[in-house]
């Protein structure tokens, strides 16, 4: 018995077949038919993804050692060794998680990964340590549950995030959570979102001025906004492009006060197809939309994509999330039972203030189970699952925030659901407070970072939150976050006080630093972002804290914020303020800031990587070709188990997908159906003779013309010729993809307007 | 066609299991300082302690009953963990082994046995004060839901084989419970008498 025939009838078919094509393409690189960059990418692209060490090398502290894993040199990418654990991404959709997810969840993370749970700060779950064999069988578990992984990494649209509180929410104007999930849907896997040169993502907030969705910090950003038209509300987006973070951060422009809810879909397709057209793929630093947006201008690119959505062809799947959206959300409509007055326990008292949120369903709360670096033990997942059920209807999501926030609870119900979390060490009082730090993974397990943002975060967390209650409320309610390296994983622009990771050399030795980065506003959905004022040694850090808070208490002009005050004293104030934490004394006098927090070695950067969040550029035509030659080696299998019938279908897919990637070189929008494949190939391969070969002219083409036209093969042996046809068509589709490139470049792909066939 | 690690959980039978965890428990546990392991686990690395690969070390020391520090082999992970209220150090299989489930258990328990006898001569290790490992009570997890989830059946095949090692490591006087182990088959095993690392590695080789 294996998972795939136990949990055969459990996952849905498409799924199903997408699993086992990763299987296979596993299987293929294994025997080195699949090129390793072509691998990499298509692992990405289903969550699987590099950690720390995979090149196979680790400085022990004392110098680069090399990790003898048996691999024999296998890679599965570029300077990544096969048998390296690596990271699972698991995309979460609005952060939305079921009881039974939580289980599956628990259960993996005990059998593939190292028990723990990680909640990414875009509501991702991530397991560490695992190895890309099991992968497979992670996946099925997973899509038994209603989970996949498809597109969690590479250059895709990642997972679409929203306000977690969206649908209980006392402010947001609707909920936003049916239009996420049609948007996340609709996106995933659409042919127009597979030719991205980097990333792509997508966030909801159900209103303009909390934080909750960060809209400005996305690629495609959506704010809940309504309007009358005589005398009707509609439902509608404020929509922004081209923000991010990362090294370079960009605020999202706005593309439309108001787009109806019934355009959501496709301008969301019109915006891809512009991205995946126009974007940069050459130059990673620059291939985010925020760049194209930024280079086009906002009116070009409005322009461009209100042409693109002109030229589409209609999809009932436009306006099929609509009707649905204003249906009940679960959330409970009718009025609790009187709220309780908690039990006196000042514990209590001071969990109930920051991690209890009064829903607007009267008598009901949403409450945050506040996770230390985002992280849950396995049985702690569980008791959540478990508490979930008892308390919350199964209402589940995981925040940007990294915590969990346990939704439709009863007033009444709180003492014993605090009860119940105190006993599960998941009582943490400080949800959303300055002891509430988030953290990217940094050096811990990511391959760019550069100093430890956990380590720090560690620090931190035990300093404040044992002063939760103490500290001045202006105090408490700052945000701090930390990243690893400038990428800002961690989110440190849009913090009150933000951290990201440097190096700087001391006496020829490096010593880790963060830039400290003050001013961000979390609230506005990421309003305005925070100025770097120095890079201060690792070891430092709180004492920056300590100070700036002080000093904003003993300093704030009656209610300023941090951030208007901040700005009023200037850079050059808090430059000085922290002038004397900068320096670093010598090595011999204080070794340990020449360590990095909970990691003892000497710090270096000799343990970065290659990192693989942009993925690998891989062509359309690639995809396709790799994707072949999967469905070809499962034609091989079933051909060995008597399943003719099946090896016959699989061989013909396999040509079809050959045909089709060379197709896409020309014309993006082939589509699927094999009627349209071989029909633009004959035309504009076949009739041009492009992919004649020297020797065999047309020969090959005429393989799958055949087949096309005389329909399945009946018996073993002509399946066992079609499979030897279909691989010699496959290397021919190489070979002509092969002459297609050492050709003058011709341009790009035209857009579906003009993507007439070449007469 | 899968790797090796894609047959892990293919073959049906229970002698195939080659995801199981083993754990020892720390005496007294208020002793054990999970933060106080972690340069000695990567010490370990930079000397190749013991004949896996080691690879790095994971700091989970904020989290409460769980694993508060990793070191992260190839073979198997190596735990300072505290699940189930209870500290100690668990060795966690991932790689598949040769020879029978008895073999297997054999030698992941000399890997958990021999770290922890390396753990208890380490003074680095101990800064809130001597601790050993407890060496009359091993637990032994069937890490595999699907050759071995929680059920009663599943329970009974793995029994046996679990028996059988106990047998080798405390005798005559073993006696063998069914743990609450989240949907898998677990089983605490324990001696008559109390018996150290070295006595309990001896009776292994």
């Amino acid at each position: 018995m294996t998972w795939k025939e136990q949990l055969g009838g459990r996952i849905p078919a498409d799924l199903a077949a997408e699993i086992d094509t990763f299987e296979s393409q596993i299987a293929l690189r294994r025997q080195g038919k699949i090129d390793e960059k072509v691998f990499a990418e298509t692992r990405l692209r289903r969550g699987v993804y590099g950690q720390r060490y995979d090149n196979g090398q680790r400085n022990d502290g004392t110098g680069p050692k090399t990790l003898e894993f048996p691999s024999d040199g296998l890679t599965k990418g570029p300077e990544t060794v096969w048998d390296a654990p690596g990271m699972q991404r698991i995309k979460i959709p609005m952060g939305h998680l079921t009881p039974d997810q939580l289980d599956t969840l628990a259960a993996l993370a005990e059998e593939y990964s190292d028990g723990v749970c990680h909640v990414t700060t875009r509501q991702d779950i991530q397991l560490h340590f695992v190895h890309i064999d099991d992968t497979p069988d992670l996946m099925r578990r997973l899509a038994a549950v209603g989970i996949t992984t498809r597109e969690a990494c590479g250059n895709t649209v990642r997972n679409v995030t929203a306000c977690p509180l969206a649908g209980v929410c006392r402010d947001e104007t609707f909920d936003v959570t049916p239009y996420a999930e049609a948007c996340m849907r609709f996106l995933l896997g659409h042919p127009d979102t597979q030719d991205f040169g980097h990333k792509f993502k997508v966030a909801f907030s159900g209103c303009r001025d909390h934080a909750c969705g960060l809209v400005a910090m996305h690629d495609l950003g959506l704010i809940a906004v309504t309007r009358t038209e005589n005398g009707v509300e509609r439902r509608g987006f404020e929509t922004y492009v081209g923000g991010g973070l990362g090294a370079v951060p960009y605020q999202a422009r706005l593309f439309d006060p108001f787009l109806p809810v019934e355009e959501l879909l496709p301008v969301a397709q019109a915006i891809s197809r512009v991205f995946a057209r126009l974007g940069e793929k050459r130059n990673r630093a620059r291939a985010r939309i925020k760049f194209l947006v930024a280079g086009l201008g906002i009116d070009e690119f409005k322009r461009l994509v209100l042409a693109e959505r002109a030229a589409l062809p209609d999809d009932p799947r436009w306006t099929a999330h609509v009707d649905a959206a204003g249906k009940p959300n679960g959330a409970p409509d009718a009025p609790a039972a009187a709220p309780s007055n908690g039990n006196g326990d000042t514990a209590f008292g001071q969990w109930t203030r920051t991690n209890v949120y009064r829903q607007r369903q009267p008598g009901y709360v949403a409450v945050t189970v506040a996770l230390p670096l985002g992280d849950m033990t396995a049985d702690q997942t569980r008791r959540v699952a478990d508490l979930a059920r008892q308390f919350a209807g199964g209402d589940v999501r995981a925040t940007v925030e990294q915590n969990l926030l346990l939704r439709s609870v009863r007033e009444a119900d709180v003492p014993a659901l605090y009860r119940a979390l105190s006993a599960a060490a998941l009582a943490r009082p400080g949800a959303g407070t300055l002891a509430d730090i988030t953290a990217c993974p940094g050096t811990d397990t990511c391959k760019l970072g550069i100093a430890s943002s956990r380590g720090l975060a560690a620090e931190l967390t035990t300093r404040f939150g044992a002063r939760t209650g103490e500290l001045d409320p202006a105090v408490e309610s700052l945000r701090i976050k930390t990243s690893g390296c400038f990428n800002s994983c961690g989110q440190h622009h849009v913090a009150d006080i933000g951290f990201y990771g440097v190096s700087r050399n001391v006496g020829g030795y490096a010593v880790p630093h963060f830039q400290v980065v003050l001013g961000g506003k979390w609230r506005d959905n990421a309003g305005s972002y925070g100025l770097a004022s120095g890079a201060i040694p690792s070891k430092r850090i709180p004492e920056v804290i300590e100070r700036i808070a002080a000093r904003f208490v003993a300093e704030r002009e009656q209610s300023e914020t941090f951030q208007d005050y901040t700005q009023r004293i200037g850079k050059r104030a808090l430059k000085e303020m922290f002038a004397d934490l900068a320096a670093v004394p010598p090595h011999d006098e204080a070794p340990g800031f020449y360590s990095d927090w909970g990691d003892p070695r000497e710090f270096t950067l000799g343990d970065m990587g290659v990192g693989e969040c942009a993925g690998e550029v891989v062509s359309l035509t690639e995809f396709d070709f790799a994707a072949a030659e999967a469905q070809l080696f499962d034609a091989q299998l079933r051909l060995e188990e008597n399943a003719v019938e099946q090896a016959d279908q699989l061989a013909y897919g396999a040509m079809l997908l050959g045909a089709r990637g060379l197709v896409k070189t020309e014309f993006i929008d082939v589509g699927d159906a094999p009627e349209a494949i071989v029909r633009e190939f004959r035309t504009r391969f076949f009739d041009t003779q492009l992919f004649f070969d020297k020797y065999a002219g047309g020969k090959f083409g005429m393989y799958l013309f055949r087949r096309h036209e005389s329909g399945p093969r009946a018996t073993a042996e002509a399946a066992h010729r079609l499979i030897e046809e279909a691989q010699l068509f496959l290397e021919a589709c190489h070979a002509c993809q092969a002459r297609l490139a050492a050709r003058p470049a011709a341009g790009l792909p035209p857009t579906s307007a003009a993507a007439a066939p070449r007469a | 066609m899968k790797g090796a690690h894609g047959n892990m959980s293919t073959n049906g039978g229970i002698d195939a299991l080659q995801r199981f965890s083993l754990k020892i428990y720390a005496d007294p546990p208020e002793a054990v300082a999970p933060a106080a392991v972690i340069p000695v686990f990567h010490r370990w690395i930079r000397v190749r302690a013991g004949s896996e690969l080691l690879i790095d070390v994971a700091d989970y020391t904020h989290l409460v009953d769980g694993p508060h520090v990793l070191l992260v082999a190839h073979e198997a992970n190596y735990a300072i963990d505290g699940s189930g209220g209870r500290m100690g150090l668990s060795y966690t299989r991932k790689q598949p082994a040769g020879g029978s489930l008895a073999d297997r258990l054999g030698g992941a328990a000399r890997a958990l046995l021999a770290a922890g006898r390396r753990l208890e001569q380490d003074p680095e290790a101990m800064p809130d004060g001597r601790f050993a490992f407890r060496g009359d009570e091993i637990a032994v997890i069937a890490n595999d839901r699907l050759l071995a989830p929680g059920t009663a059946e599943a329970a009974e095949k793995l029994r046996g084989p679990v028996r059988a090692f106990g047998e080798r490591i405390y005798g005559d006087g073993l006696s063998i419970e069914l743990l609450d182990a989240s949907d898998r088959v677990g089983f605490s095993l324990k001696a008559a008498a109390p018996a150290s690392l070295d006595t309990l590695l001896a009776r292994l080789r």
